[in-house]
């Protein structure tokens, strides 16, 4: 065997040219596996310890415990760290809120309360407080003085008279404030709880962590179960257990995200293995005659195949750590960049951006590794069953050859055409044509492999071009700018929040549209109604969906009538209130619904429940601009159920050619309409088209660099190629150019060579590619991916690829033939002989 | 008479120190228009650089090569390889034909690369005086080497080159056919006017030309 290796390593030095190439085809493929790896794995975790160092870190909270049962939980077996809050009361302002509440130290720990001076209260009259407040009420006030706050205790499940109190301020709390809702929070000790609530009416909040989580209790579901098994066992309804989803959610792991990564993967190894195949089967043409001698001599099958798989492992052995380093040395510059590209996309939300910051902070002060070991193991692992795979078929040729044929072996492939038509003239042109008829198997494999990955480079292309933001926007949004109430169903703790108590005193109502019409620069206004309630039979307990029902004007009849994909119904027919369009996303999640079926409602109205059923004439799809109900109707039909006012969204188009300035003057001043009611949030066109635009600019940028990397796989493919089209043929090249082929003219087939891939490659990239590119669309378009509706043909994206290809291959073309030219006419003629 | 062939003080040298090859020293000679010379000596002795020299194929570290008078080193690369295709055939040892062209192609590819027409009847006639006319579709893969050596000659008369250079043309066939092809090759030359030099290590096929050159360490011992 060791002769079997010396062989194999004296012939990885004698085919120095090709094995740097496929060595820099591994180092690339090294490279792009660890860094699709890294980038994944990394961001998971810089995320995860973002979200670690942002929410609270309690897998679970339990309310309205009693001060037993508290004292209870905080011994229990499972628990591995309790928290204890109690509220006292607020302290209520013309717009502002107090809190007051006591914590215990574990509870201060869980919900990573901070000084930023002084001490937390200890006992008597102290609190700690934001400095906010302070500012808020107009108070000058330093650690150990005395202030003056309302205060309104609870008692019996609500507010008690307003009082004042006076406190001695032992601390200021750090951390960000509320601004827009102006609540503050006011810790107490623990002497102003005991003096304020009497024990039996002491209501806590438990805030804890499990016991063992991530060994006997790994899924989050399982969390939640144990969760609400000792809930039950104290007597705490389901209403009150509340699960930390954010932070369990952000600490393990999301299946379908693996899953998109080993896709990345498997589309890499693909990439690599063709490659490295080429390259081989490629270069394994002029290696025949050697092999056969091996043969001649004695060489088994087996050790052949050895020997060109050990030579083949050489070459991993001396590429794969240069990528593995390369990988190492980028990876940390990747990730910080993507980090702060996306930060500039998320100034809007405020949690997001914190949470950016925090991973811009986490990943520069290296708290977070970026580098692991098992990414390098997993790598290579992976590359090495690229090279095996790729090796498979050039070890079998060479197994195969037999000695005698070998040995007479010229460099041609034998032909299995006897006779040829040819030419009665001949010319350059000419000479090139029969030159590529003559290796077919080899530029048909060379055209595949490279056009394989321009086919990729469109397809993502083609997605990238379709994710514009302005478009996706547009598809989210309608109009310019939106006035909504603001209401949510279920919250306890926010009765206030639900539709059917929103309605009775809806603060969109025709004074506010009146004042909105007002403003200046808007064009148009329309009020979207709304309704829901339950889906009687298909979903009593509204765990899939809800009866949703977005009531529209009249503007919106041709929308209505055209977004049906099922069924036919008329504007006049829904009209009628008999029966009733249904999103298509209803059918996913109740298969069994089709059309004619009766679907009968509990409606949610002040005048109690109302029971309607409907007939689904029709299954729409419609853009989430128009609606994110369930189900549509002219709101004439909603108005016939309910005498409540059921407007839930104001679109509103400002005139056109309207200006920066002027758009800028009437955003604000449609602000300051809604503020009137903390029941209206506000949103606009420009926060859709910017947060898409930094998601589009990340994955543009990523998806592009990925390509740009596999791209370089292929060109090494390409070098390849090119080098043996010409080194193989230096003897025939030479003998053409003794009968008189001058030095321009051998240049000039060469490139004639050169177009030829390139115009194959092309052919397959751009023709198959645009294909692929146009069904990834579609299917995009129908699982919704990044809201895409519109086809864009990414032409730059084609014309770019057309020229970089015609370009490189140019570029090679004059490298390689310069490099040719130096051997001397003489010596090209003698070589073989 | 004016010679179509001639060298002066024709110097080159592989290598260096111990290594230098004395590949061709100091050489003079002379051909004249028409004439059959073989060029002989034993292997290594400097023949075939010599024949490379005189074709225009590699340059010489001193001296001169003149066609008709012309001095060939003189002229830039691409005008030395539109000179050759003109001036001078080649014929190959080992056949050398493009394996994807069929025979005819083979014959017209040089008068192709020069951008001329082909003489079709000309060419024609030169087919069929190798015997090779029913056989213009073959590809060279199948064909017998004597067949293939024909192609080869054909290929080098074809564009009327006033010089033909052989080296060592019938190296890889039997002695019957050897003789076959030297004769077919002695037969076109005279009837086409035109020069032959071919290098051979063979007795026979040299006492066939008109005049021999034996070639020793690079230097010319008897001409």
């Amino acid at each position: 065997m060791k002769t079997v290796t010396k062989t194999a390593l004296a012939n990885a030095r004698q085919n120095r040219t090709r094995n740097m190439i496929s060595g820099a085809a591994i180092i690339l493929t090294t490279l792009l596996i660890f860094m699709v790896l890294t980038v994944g794995y990394a961001s998971v975790k810089v995320r995860f310890a973002a979200v670690n160092a942002y929410y609270p870190p309690y897998h679970a909270m339990f309310r309205q415990v009693s001060e037993e049962d508290a004292g209870k939980l905080k011994s229990h077996n499972d628990m591995e760290e309790v928290g204890l809050r109690s509220d006292l009361g607020e302290g209520v302002d013309d717009d502002s809120t107090i809190l007051f509440l006591w914590m215990d130290a574990q509870a201060l720990e869980l919900n990573k309360i901070e000084l930023a001076e002084g001490a937390f209260p200890k006992a008597g009259n102290e609190i700690a407080l934001p400095e906010g407040l302070l500012a808020e009420y107009g108070i000058t006030a330093g650690i150990g003085d005395t202030v003056t706050l309302p205060l309104q205790l609870y008692e019996d499940g609500g507010l008690g008279y307003q009082k004042e109190d006076t406190f001695r301020i032992s601390g200021f709390l750090k951390g960000e404030i509320d601004e827009e809702n102006k609540a503050y929070s006011v810790l107490v000790s623990r002497d102003c709880l005991e003096q304020s609530v009497l024990a039996k009416d002491r209501e806590y909040r438990v805030m804890f962590r499990l016991q063992d989580v991530g060994e006997n209790v790994a899924t989050t579901d399982a969390i939640e179960e144990r969760v609400r098994e000792i809930g039950a066992d104290f007597g705490v309804s389901e209403d009150n257990v509340v699960i930390n989803t954010d932070y369990l959610m952000a600490n393990y792991t999301d299946p379908a995200a693996l899953f998109a990564v080993v896709c990345i993967i498997l589309v890499v190894m693909a990439a690599g293995v063709l490659t490295i195949y080429s390259i081989h089967y490629v270069s394994m043409i002029p290696k025949v005659q050697e092999y056969g001698k091996l043969k001649a001599m004695g060489a088994t099958r087996r050790q052949i195949r050895q020997i060109v798989f050990r030579e083949g492992l050489l070459v991993t052995a001396l590429s794969l750590p240069l990528g593995l380093l390369l990988g190492s040395i980028l990876a940390g510059p990747v990730i910080r960049w993507i980090y702060r590209i996306s930060g500039e996309g998320v100034q809007t939300n405020a949690a997001a951006m914190e949470m950016n910051r925090i991973c811009m902070k986490l990943l520069e002060q290296r708290q977070v590794p970026v580098l692991y070991g098992w990414v390098y193991i997993l790598t290579i692992l992976t590359v090495l069953v690229t090279v095996y795979l790729s090796l498979v078929k050039p070890m079998r040729m060479a197994a195969k050859i037999s000695p005698v044929e070998a040995m007479r072996y010229q460099g041609e492939i034998r032909e299995k055409k006897k006779e040829r038509k040819g030419f009665a003239e001949m010319s350059l042109v000419k000479l090139t044509r029969s030159n590529l008829s003559r290796n077919k198997k080899r530029s048909v494999l060379t055209i595949v492999t490279l056009g394989a990955v321009g086919i990729l480079f469109m397809a993502v292309a083609t997605v990238l071009s379709c994710a514009d933001p302005e478009e996706i926007a547009k598809q989210e949004f309608e109009g310019d700018y939106e006035i909504a109430v603001d209401s949510w169903e279920g919250d306890k703790m926010n009765p206030d929040r639900a539709w059917v108590n929103l309605m009775q005193n809806n603060p969109l109502n025709g004074e506010l549209l009146e004042q909105i019409r007002a403003v200046d620069g808007v064009e148009e206004v329309k009020v979207k109604t709304y309704l829901t309630g339950t889906l009687a039979d298909l979903d009593p307990e509204r765990e899939i969906a809800s009866a949703s029902i977005q009531g529209l004007d009249e503007s919106y009849r041709e929308i209505v009538e055209n977004c049906q994909i099922e069924g036919a119904v008329t504007w006049e027919e829904l009209g009628e209130g008999e029966k009733i369009l249904v999103s298509e996303d209803m059918l996913r999640w109740f298969p069994e619904l089709k059309l004619g079926d009766a679907v009968r409602m509990e409606l949610e109205t002040p005048e109690g429940t109302v029971e309607r059923t409907f007939e689904i004439a029709a299954v729409g799809e419609y853009p989430s601009a128009v609606s994110g109900s369930n189900f549509l109707l002219p709101d004439s039909v909603l108005a016939k159920i309910t005498g409540a006012d059921l407007s839930d969204i104001c679109v509103i188009r400002l005139e056109e050619g309207i200006g920066q300035t002027g758009r800028q003057e009437a955003y604000t001043n449609l602000e300051n309409l809604a503020k009137t009611s903390v029941y209206l949030t506000t949103d606009s066109f420009e926060k859709h088209v910017e947060t898409w635009e930094t998601a589009v600019t990340v994955m543009t940028v990523l998806g592009y660099a990925f390509l740009l990397i596999l791209g370089a796989v292929g060109v090494m493919n390409l070098i390849n190629t090119m080098v043996n089209s010409i080194y193989t043929r230096r003897r025939e090249l030479g003998i053409i150019q003794a009968i008189g082929m001058s030095e321009k003219q051998l240049v000039r087939m060469l490139q004639l060579e050169g177009l030829f891939y390139t115009a194959g490659t092309l052919l397959v990239a751009l023709g198959i590619g645009s294909l692929a590119g146009y069904g990834i669309f579609l299917y995009a378009k129908a699982e919704n991916m990044m809201n895409i509706t519109v086809y864009h043909y990414p032409g730059i994206q084609a014309a770019v690829l057309a020229v970089a290809v015609a370009a490189l291959q140019m570029i090679l073309t004059c490298a390689v033939s310069r490099n040719f030219r130096r051997m001397s006419l003489t010596d090209r003629i003698r070589y073989g002989e | 008479m004016k010679a179509i062939l001639e060298t002066k003080d024709l110097v080159k040298y592989y290598g260096s120190g111990d290594n230098l090859v004395k590949a061709i020293d100091h050489t003079d000679i002379r051909v004249e228009p028409g004439e059959f010379v073989a060029v002989v000596g034993r292997s290594g002795s400097g023949k075939s650089t010599l024949l490379h020299m005189l074709g225009g194929l590699d340059r010489p570290d001193s001296g001169k090569v003149l066609v008709e008078g012309r001095d060939i080193f003189r002229l830039m690369d691409d005008r030395l390889a539109v000179f050759r295709r003109r001036k001078i055939g080649f014929i190959f040892q080992s056949y050398n034909l493009v394996p994807s062209l069929n025979v005819w192609e083979n014959i017209v590819l040089p008068i192709g690369l020069d951008g001329r027409k082909v003489d079709r009847e000309y060419v024609m006639d030169i087919v069929r005086k190798i015997g090779m006319s029913d056989r213009l579709h073959a590809l060279p893969g199948t064909l017998s080497g004597g067949q293939q050596q024909r192609v080869a000659i054909a290929r080098a008369l074809a564009s009327r080159p006033a010089i033909i250079l052989a080296d060592e043309p019938t190296g890889n066939l039997d002695s019957r056919t050897e003789i076959e092809v030297v004769s077919l090759l002695k037969h076109c030359v005279t009837e086409y006017g035109q020069t032959l030099v071919m290098i051979t290590h063979d007795e026979t096929i040299a006492q066939m030309a008109d005049r021999m050159i034996v070639i020793e360490d690079g230097k010319v011992v008897r001409s």
